[in-house]
C-alpha cells in the first residue's frame, strides 16, 4: 500500500500543476477547483490500485478528475442557485481585469447553455490545448464524434456569447507560487 | 465554397485557429453578409478562449502541499466511512427493533378496552363511574325483579362501559350476582370499544 502511495505521487507530480488548473477552469473558481482537484486526488490515490496500465495515467487521473466534476454537479446542483465560492473571474490578480475577466464572465455566461460532458470537452480542447486523439482516449469515442460534438458546443456558445469584445491581451505568465 | 460549407468550417475552428487561414473561406466571407456575420461571431468566441486559457497560478499549491492535504482528506474520509458503518449500524437494529415491537407489542397486550355482561338476556347499558355503576346496577336489580324474562324474547345483553380492569368488571359482576340470586347466568367477555363515549 506504500508503495502503490509512493508511486501515485511519482506518477502524479508531473501532472498536478496542469491538473490543478484544469480544475479551476472547469469549476470557474479558484477555491472550488483546488477543492475538486483534491477530491479528484483522494478517489484516485483510493482506486489506484485498480489500474494496470501505468503509462495511462495522466488520462485515468483527467477521467477521474471529470466525473468528481459530474458527481458534484449532479449533486451539488444547488450550488448554481447559490455559490458558496467566489468566482474565479472576481478573484483574479492582474493588471487587465477589462479582458481577461471579461472573457472569463462571458464564457461562464456562455458555458450555461452547454451541458457538463460539453463544457469538460470545450475546456480540455480549447482551454488546455488537448488534441483530439488524447481526448479519444479519455472519452472512449472516435475522433470524429468528438470533433462533431466540439463543434456543436463552440456553435451554441459561438450564439450565446454577447457581442463587443475587441482585443484581448494575454499577460505575462507569472510563475506559480509554491504553498506557504 | 458554398454557405454549408463555410459554417461547418467555421464551427470546427479551434480557438487558436484563424480564419482567414483558408483563402476559399475569405473569398466566400467576402461576398456573403450572412457568413461574414457568423465568421464575426467565431472570431468573438475565439478571443474568448484565448483570454479564459490564460491559467490562474494564483494561490496555486505545490505537489508537496497537496499530498499532505490528500493524506488528512484520506484519513478523514475512511474516519468518516467508518463513523457512517457505525451509525447505520445502530440505526438498522433501532429500526429493526422498532418494527419488531410494532410487530408484536399488540398481541402480547390483551386488547380490551372494557367488559361487556350478559345476564340472563336482560339488556341494560351501564356507563359511568363505579358509584354510578353500583346505582344502575341497584336499579337493574328492581328491574329484573319485575320483569318477566320469558316475555323478553329478543337477545338481551348487559353492555358496561368504562370498565378498564378485570377487578372492575369483578366487582360488577358479583353485584348482579348479588343482586339476582339464584341460577342467574353472568358472563363477562373482554371487548374492545373504539372509545368510552361511542
Amino acid at each position: 500500500m506504500t508503495n502503490d502511495r509512493g508511486l501515485f505521487w511519482r506518477l502524479a507530480e508531473p501532472e498536478m500543476t496542469r491538473a490543478n488548473l484544469f480544475c479551476r477552469k472547469l469549476t470557474g473558481s479558484r477555491d472550488e477547483g483546488d477543492d475538486l482537484f483534491q477530491d479528484g486526488l483522494v478517489t484516485a490515490l483510493t482506486k489506484f490500485a485498480d489500474l494496470r496500465d501505468h503509462a495511462a495515467f495522466r488520462g485515468w487521473l483527467y477521467r477521474i478528475l471529470i466525473n468528481t466534476y459530474r458527481s458534484r454537479m449532479r449533486l451539488k446542483w444547488w450550488r448554481r442557485l447559490a455559490p458558496l465560492t467566489e468566482p474565479m473571474e472576481s478573484t483574479l490578480p492582474g493588471d487587465d481585469p477589462g479582458e481577461r475577466y471579461t472573457a472569463r464572465r462571458r464564457l461562464e455566461r456562455g458555458f450555461r447553455v452547454l451541458t457538463h460532458e460539453d463544457r469538460t470537452l470545450i475546456v480540455l480542447h480549447e482551454l488546455e490545448g488537448w488534441p483530439l486523439a488524447e481526448l479519444a482516449a479519455v472519452y472512449g469515442k472516435s475522433e470524429g464524434a468528438l470533433a462533431a460534438r466540439l463543434a456543436r458546443a463552440r456553435k451554441k456558445l459561438r450564439e450565446r456569447l454577447d457581442p463587443g469584445i475587441t482585443t484581448i491581451r494575454k499577460p505575462d505568465p507569472s510563475p506559480v507560487e509554491e504553498d506557504r | 465554397m458554398n454557405c454549408r460549407e463555410v459554417q461547418d468550417y467555421l464551427n470546427g475552428l479551434r480557438g487558436v485557429d484563424c480564419i482567414d487561414d483558408d483563402p476559399a473561406v475569405g473569398a466566400h466571407l467576402a461576398v456573403c453578409p450572412t457568413c461574414a456575420a457568423a465568421a464575426e461571431k467565431t472570431r468573438r468566441l475565439q478571443q474568448v478562449l484565448q483570454a479564459a486559457s490564460i491559467d490562474d497560478p494564483d494561490r496555486l499549491k505545490s505537489p508537496a502541499a497537496h499530498r499532505v492535504e490528500v493524506a488528512a482528506r484520506l484519513t478523514q474520509s475512511q474516519a468518516g466511512q467508518h463513523r457512517h458503518r457505525r451509525q447505520f449500524a445502530v440505526g438498522s437494529v433501532m429500526v429493526t427493533a422498532l418494527v419488531l415491537i410494532g410487530l408484536f407489542a399488540p398481541l402480547r397486550h390483551e386488547p380490551v378496552d372494557g367488559y361487556r355482561m350478559s345476564v340472563d338476556g336482560v339488556s341494560v347499558e351501564l356507563a359511568g363511574d363505579h358509584e354510578r355503576l353500583c346505582d344502575m346496577l341497584f336499579a337493574l336489580g328492581a328491574v329484573n325483579a319485575g320483569v318477566d324474562v320469558g316475555a323478553c324474547d329478543t337477545t338481551c345483553t348487559v353492555v358496561i362501559f368504562d370498565l378498564r380492569t378485570r377487578d372492575e368488571a369483578r366487582l360488577v359482576e358479583a353485584a348482579i350476582r348479588n343482586l339476582s340470586p339464584g341460577d342467574v347466568t353472568v358472563d363477562v367477555i373482554p371487548v374492545r370499544y373504539r372509545s368510552a363515549e361511542s
